[in-house]
């Protein structure tokens, strides 16, 4: 065997490691994730969703453009002053579209967070310890599972109302259940490996392990579960604010757009088109970003 | 050789895999002849082709990525490749019948075992289902396992009666070719000495020729008549059970021979063949053993050896025999 | 198996209980007084403790729902705080349509999206295919409210083939509601089917089946399509809830008199025993729907039918 030359002092462990990587798993991923055509159409669409989101106070005023009713103006078909047009209270709709991406990002993305939280903890106690901690919780969780999504947050939204904190913890508690599932998984599926009996052996505690080996290595599936969530959060938000439940009037939310542009569209079907196409688009990609990230970290599914 | 006395003929079967544009020479130029009654020992390690060979005889070969580039194979005197896809689903089965290296996954786990052998009884017999099933029982006798079991499901079979189970499959309609890929690999040694009997009972006692898949030089002593021997897709050297074991020329077959540990000779050192197999996709120029053969000359990185027969009944390819017929090993 | 099926039936009733229990609990967690809003403006606060005491509002939790319970199983489900009847009256008459609504979206997913997706993983490549992946991608992307609105727009609206709400108008009523309610779910049920009919075909045991000679339609329906089947099966039965969640929304979108409607009327009215009793019907429908799915997954897979039937022997 030939000397490698010798290594050199090293004062922190990246250092020892940045001479061993040629490329980091992360910049890898990324490449591959790149190959898969669809997803990066997705994310490229969500980006832009969210830039729009994120720079709207600046393309346009909230409250001259977006709440302030402008009677003479109403539900004119689009034209290249309002490009989506105006609604019935001649509001500009693609003002409205801007400012109704901020709501349904901001709850959907909050509401996904809150699940994440109650089901790392629930779903790695129920993985990691099994027995009767996993058997319990995963009783629990398959009633609640039997709870339609819409149907639980119903009723925690008939009981406390519809603020936008309610919506955020009715929609988060709705989805707990399932991501307890995907995270008590994916910790099993690496409980059982042996740098866990390892780290164990050389006398790491519990919460260190799950801390910094059983949860990074979960990583994968979980985020791949976030963004389909999230995608049915936002969706489920503009159902709720559809059937009038969710996001009251006038705050602009693609689905309360659509409830009050419903009694117009027979003769303005232009009401209509905008907010349901944001709605679709949005969920749109984030099935496409969901789908490739599921592709791009899980090689096995490839065929 | 009389044609019409070989259930088998293989001639020139040169077979590629087309992947991601990239070809895998998978099988070039292999002969293979079986009378009726005889078997033919197919021998090599994974990836040299063997279970391609056996997959084009019955032009199972996975589509679209198998092609098969060129030779003709014959069964009982018809020509396979020139079959009506009726016909060839006729012939599956009834004439030529397969046996595949994994019982456990082999099997339909939502259907009975006795749904799976009557099955083909039905297709190519036409005989009724209460038929089928008496007979399906009585193949399961045959094979060694009490017919009452004719209606329990797969997942209540330990492996080797799993692969009982499939051969008594393949054995339903007396096809007269069993090919047979690597029927006891994946089980246990006590498991294999029996179905491997049973297969020598089961040749004793009928005109079947089978084509057996194997690694194992053990395994073709125990039932081979011939014996080809593989390597990168192609065969180096044939010929009768005697010729190869008393008489082996190429000097793969020598290295096979003489990795296999001696029992009587404790203390001696192991003899693996140096290097390992080659990729299928990018095979070495000329002669693909050359790489890892003691007796390697530079004509055997230019060109594939021709074949040269050594008797009636054995041949070889190989560079060290171009001018003499002596045994160089 | 019968055997089986007598055990889930009896896991049935604590799940129900559970489930209905949890409704209960975050539903009597509403603030505000119940007897101001029965009482209306007859409230005074002397006939509200007495109402209270009446309603049994004074007692523990626990209390409560055993009572409820205990009624429930009788047929009574309280009564309306709004139209101060027995919310069963109200019920019934909108359960029938919503019945109605999700057994025809039922059978058109199964019916379309089943066959879409063998058919598009026997020939994974071909056109046909790659129009169904994206028509599956549209359908689980596409929101069912507005969905709903396009299509009233353009059947109704536009071409006036088919009624925009109502149930007046038989058959034809049922159509559009129909596919909004199920355009999700017939999306989920293609690509399943396609994926575990591709992962069916793959297996060794389809190897086996064609070196037997058999013929190929029958590889595909006979040998892969009933491995494939168990697992979307298992996955049509998770979704059945999504089903009912879409009611609601399709029964607004058309104005559909069915449970749906009747939820929104009354969280809207804040009608707490309504909200129940449509919750607990709706909960009690998807336990059952769940059960059946799973008879149906344990009555095909025969590993489970050999546990709870006839003797498992292993050689």
């Amino acid at each position: 065997m030939q000397a490698t030359s010798p290594a050199r002092a090293f004062t922190t462990k990246k250092q020892f490691y940045a001479q061993f990587k040629k490329k980091s798993i992360a910049h890898e991923l990324w490449l591959r994730f790149l190959k898969n055509k669809t997803a990066v159409i997705g994310l490229v669409i969500f980006c832009i969703i969210v830039a729009v989101a994120v720079a709207a106070p600046w393309l346009t005023s909230y409250d001259n453009v977006v709440i302030k009713m402008n009677i003479g103006d109403r539900l004119q078909h689009p034209s290249m002053v309002h490009w989506f047009g105006t609604d019935e209270l001649g509001r500009d709709i693609l003002a409205r579209i801007v400012y109704g991406a901020r709501v349904s990002l901001l709850i959907g993305f909050s509401a996904i967070f809150v699940s994440l939280v109650v089901g790392l903890v629930l779903g790695g106690a129920a993985g990691y310890y099994g027995g009767k901690i996993d058997s319990v919780i995963m009783r629990a969780m398959d009633v609640f599972l039997s709870l339609p999504d819409v149907l639980l947050a119903l009723a925690i939204i008939a009981a406390f109302g519809n603020t936008k904190v309610n919506l955020t913890v009715a929609i988060g508690l709705a989805f707990a259940p399932k991501f307890s599932r995907v995270v008590r998984s994916a910790v099993m599926g690496v409980r059982d490996n042996e740098y866990i009996e390892a780290a164990r052996s050389i006398g790491a505690v519990d919460w260190r392990i799950i801390a910094r080996h059983v949860l990074p290595n979960c990583i994968g599936p979980i985020i791949v579960q976030v963004t389909l969530y999230v995608a049915n959060a936002i969706l489920t938000i503009a159902a709720l604010s559809f059937i009038g439940l969710g996001i009251q009037p006038p705050t602009p939310e693609w689905g309360n757009m659509l409830a009050s542009g419903r009694t117009y569209m027979r003769d303005f079907p232009h009401i209509v088109m905008a907010p349901g196409l944001a709605i679709f688009f949005t969920i749109l990609a984030l099935n496409l970003l969901g789908d490739g990230l599921r592709d791009t970290l899980d090689p096995r599914l490839k065929h | 050789m009389d044609a019409q006395q070989n259930t088998l003929e293989i001639k020139n079967l040169t077979v590629e895999y087309v992947v991601d544009d990239e070809i895998v020479h998978a099988v070039t130029g292999v002969n293979i002849t079986i009378p009726a009654g005889k078997t033919f020992g197919l021998v090599g390690e994974t990836g040299a082709g063997k279970t391609t060979t056996a997959l084009s005889i019955l032009n199972l070969l996975p589509a679209p990525a198998g092609r098969i580039v060129s030779g003709e194979i014959a069964v009982n005197g018809q020509d396979v490749f020139k079959l009506s896809p009726k016909q060839l689903l006729a012939m599956r089965g009834s004439q030529v019948a397969m046996v595949f290296q994994d019982p456990m996954s082999s099997l339909n786990p939502i259907k009975t075992v006795g749904e799976q052998i009557a099955e083909g009884m039905k297709i190519h017999r036409g005989v009724s289902d209460k038929e089928a099933l008496v007979q399906a029982t009585n193949m399961l006798e045959l094979v060694g396992i009490p017919g009452s079991r004719v209606t329990e499901y797969p997942h209540q079979f330990s492996g080797g009666m799993k692969q009982r189970v499939i051969i008594a499959i393949a054995l339903a309609c007396n096809p007269d070719l069993l090919i047979a890929d690597e029927p006891t690999t994946a089980l246990d040694v006590t498991i294999q000495a029996q179905v491997l009997k049973l297969l020598r009972e089961l040749k004793d006692n009928s005109r079947m020729a089978m084509l057996m898949i194997t690694h194992a030089l053990g395994i073709v002593a125990e039932v081979c008549d011939y014996v080809g021997i593989m390597y990168g897709g192609r065969i180096v050297e044939c010929g009768t059970l005697a010729d190869i074991f008393d008489n082996l020329r190429h000097p793969y077959t020598r290295g096979l021979f003489d990795s296999l540990p001696d029992i009587e000779n404790r203390r001696a050192e192991l003899k693996p063949i140096p290097g390992l197999i080659p990729d299928p996709m990018n095979l070495p120029p000329g002669c693909a053993f050359h790489p890892r053969c003691a007796y390697a000359k530079p004509e055997c990185s230019r060109d594939f050896p021709q074949v040269r027969w050594l008797s009636d009944t054995h041949y070889v390819s190989c560079h060290l025999y171009n001018e003499t017929l002596e045994n160089m090993l | 198996m019968v055997r089986y099926i007598i055990k889930r039936l009896f896991e049935l009733i604590p799940v129900i209980l559970v489930l209905t229990f949890i409704v209960f609990a975050i539903l009597s967690m509403t603030p505000g007084d119940a007897t101001t809003i029965i009482l209306g403006s007859d409230y005074t606060p002397e006939l509200g403790a007495k109402l209270r005491v009446e309603l049994g509002l004074d007692r523990s939790l626990l209390v409560q729902y055993f009572h409820y319970i205990t009624h429930l199983v009788q047929g009574d489900f309280g009564m309306s705080y709004v139209t101060r009847a027995p919310v069963l009256d109200q019920l019934r008459p909108r359960l029938a349509n919503t019945a109605w609504i999700v057994a025809s979206a039922m059978i058109l997913c199964v019916s379309v999206g089943i066959p879409i997706g063998i058919r598009s993983a026997t020939k994974p490549n071909s056109f046909f295919s790659q129009c169904a992946m994206v028509f599956g991608l549209m359908g689980v992307s596409m929101p069912i409210f507005w969905l709903g609105l396009l299509l009233i727009l353009f059947f109704s609206v536009n071409l006036g083939w088919l009624p925009s709400s109502g149930m007046d108008h038989g058959l034809k009523s049922l159509i559009l509601p129909a596919i909004t309610l199920g355009f999700n779910y017939m999306a989920n049920i293609m690509r399943t089917t396609r994926s575990s009919m591709m992962e069916a075909i793959r297996q060794d045991f389809i190897r086996t089946a064609r070196a037997k000679g058999v013929a190929e339609h029958d590889v595909i329906y006979d040998h892969a399509l009933g491995n494939a089947l168990m697992p979307t099966i298992t996955i049509i039965g998770m979704n059945v809830g999504t089903l009912l969640g879409g009611v609601v929304l399709t029964e607004t979108v058309f104005s559909i008199p069915g449970m749906g409607r009747l939820l929104v009327e009354a969280i809207n009215q804040r009608d707490t025993p309504c909200v129940l009793g449509t919750l607990v019907v709706m909960a009690i429908c998807v336990a059952v729907s769940n059960l059946i799915v799973d008879l149906i997954y344990a009555y095909m897979d025969p590993r489970i039918r050999a546990q709870y039937g006839a003797k498992a022997r292993k050689a």
